[in-house]
């Protein structure tokens, strides 16, 4: 049985591999990027605009606002990353809705890159937030007794976040895959929808989580 | 193995390139969009300000302006009222004056032609009495009217009283005058002599006495001396007959006047 889209090898030299993981987030890179061109070529400004202008500029408000929400006090700084780790994850997670569809999210390569990538996103928006030293002095904090806990809860953290997305999402196919076998009508449809409700929820939470994390490590400055 | 660390590393360098390029082509261009649209209505929000504000302004000036003429109307329209008061006072009384005018040059007209109407019926009476006087004399006694006159004179002359007769006799010797008679005819020789014997035996002087012919003595005789004189003629009795018709043509006029004024009133 395969757990992960990563088993699906198209092509592959030594250690090098094209495999379905891979190819999926680049259809899903393809999909995202072209839309957000074709959409912002006409962007206007006139107080009356067009109805796709609408939708992007309603996603991307209402992610600035939960970023300000969380406690970043300039989410467009942040918007690049914390946006475009939303986007990408409850993309990958929506497309579930078409069948024989493996998200990249159910790949346990996939969400440790995502989490790594947070892993160093967080001391990246520290130190240019608080400085070197500053940041630094965050792990101390409140006793230098703290230092390894606060180091292994920073490595503990991100594979949590890499666990958890790539559980949910892992899950979510396999339970509509075993299901089909057991019971190939309705109950998958419910399950399926159930797991689109999951990834969106799951796109939430590890963006969120993310957001809480660098503002934990750039607050005091902001 | 449920990791592969080419496919974790793929993966990152796949979401570090589609985060700049949405950053590039989703996040920046929106962003700038909104930014340009919040200056946008910001700037419309500021111009939509201020023309209200140049609109409440030119609101109260309006209303200044149209509180200011109402009161420049109201004041027009009591001067006009007032003015129009003092010139309707003034034309009824010009009016007043000019038919008061009008009614007393109208009475003069009236009073004018009266007048003459008088003159002239007086006139008329006194040549028709004495054409029909001489005429009827002339007719009845076969003697001329003057004679006639001469003779009733004479008679008054003779009957005149006590009292009549002395002043008349005391004012023709004090006078150094002649005695005077004047008649509105000539009168003949024996009628001057019969005259002057009459004064003579009834004054008992013996004066020299002047004949004038005075065309005012109407079919009469007058005798005069130091301002005192005994007369006969018709004229006692026209002047009798010219009062009675004035008196008629008076009471005529009056009531014709009472009328005319109503009727112009009306």
């Amino acid at each position: 049985m395969r757990l992960s889209s990563d088993q699906i090898i198209f092509w592959q030299y030594d250690f090098i591999k094209l495999n379905g993981t891979i190819v999926t987030t680049w259809v899903i890179m393809l999909i995202l990027v072209v839309g957000a061109i074709l959409i912002t070529r006409n962007l206007t400004n006139d107080i009356e605009h067009k109805r796709w202008q609408s939708i992007l500029e309603v996603i991307v408000i209402t992610l600035n606002q939960q970023i300000e929400e969380v406690g970043l006090k300039r989410p467009e700084k942040y918007l690049g990353f914390l946006g475009t780790l939303f986007l990408f994850i409850v993309t990958a997670n929506l497309f579930a809705i078409f069948p024989g569809y493996e998200p990249p999210t159910g790949s346990l390569s996939t969400t440790a890159a995502l989490a790594i990538a947070v892993f160093v996103a967080v001391p990246f928006y520290g130190i240019a937030k608080q400085g070197l030293g500053g940041y630094l002095k965050s792990y101390l904090k409140p006793t230098l007794i703290m230092l390894p806990f606060n180091i292994i809860g920073e490595l503990s953290r991100t594979l949590a976040l890499a666990v958890r997305l790539f559980g949910n999402m892992m899950s979510g196919t396999m339970i509509v895959a075993i299901l089909l076998v057991v019971t190939p009508l309705f109950f998958p449809i419910i399950m399926n929808a159930l797991g689109l409700l999951t990834g969106i929820v799951q796109a939430y939470i590890f963006t969120i989580l993310a957001t809480v994390y660098i503002a934990a490590a750039t607050r005091g400055h902001d | 193995m449920l990791i592969d660390w080419f496919t974790v590393f793929a993966q990152l360098v796949n979401f570090l390139i589609l985060m700049a390029l949405l950053k590039r082509f989703l996040y920046k261009p929106i962003m700038q969009a909104l930014k340009d649209r919040e200056a946008k209505i910001a700037q419309q929000l500021e111009e939509a300000r201020e023309i209200k504000a140049a609109a409440e302004r030119e609101r109260i000036e309006y209303v200044e302006k149209i509180e200011r003429f109402e009161r420049q109307r109201d004041g027009l329209l009591k001067q006009v009222h007032v003015d129009a008061a003092h010139e309707r006072e003034k034309l009824i009384k010009a009016a007043r004056t000019e038919s008061d005018e009008l009614r007393f040059a109208w009475q003069q007209a009236l009073q004018n032609e009266q007048k003459r109407l008088n003159r002239e019926l007086m006139r008329n009476t006194r040549e028709e009495v004495f054409a029909i006087s001489r005429k009827t004399l002339a007719d009845l006694a076969s003697v001329s009217l003057e004679q006639r006159i001469c003779e009733v004179f004479l008679q008054r002359l003779h009957a005149l009283a006590d009292s009549d007769k002395n002043r008349l006799s005391d004012a023709i010797q004090v006078s150094s005058d002649p005695i005077r008679v004047r008649s509105a005819f000539a009168l003949m020789p024996e009628q001057k002599n019969a005259i002057k014997q009459a004064v003579s035996d009834v004054f008992k002087v013996n004066a020299t006495i002047e004949f004038d012919v005075d065309a005012d003595q109407i079919s009469g005789i007058e005798l005069s001396a130091n301002g005192r004189k005994l007369s006969w003629n018709i004229a006692g009795y026209l002047q009798d007959f010219e009062n009675s018709i004035g008196r008629a043509l008076t009471a005529k006029t009056v009531s014709q006047s009472h009328s005319g004024t109503d009727t112009h009133v009306v």
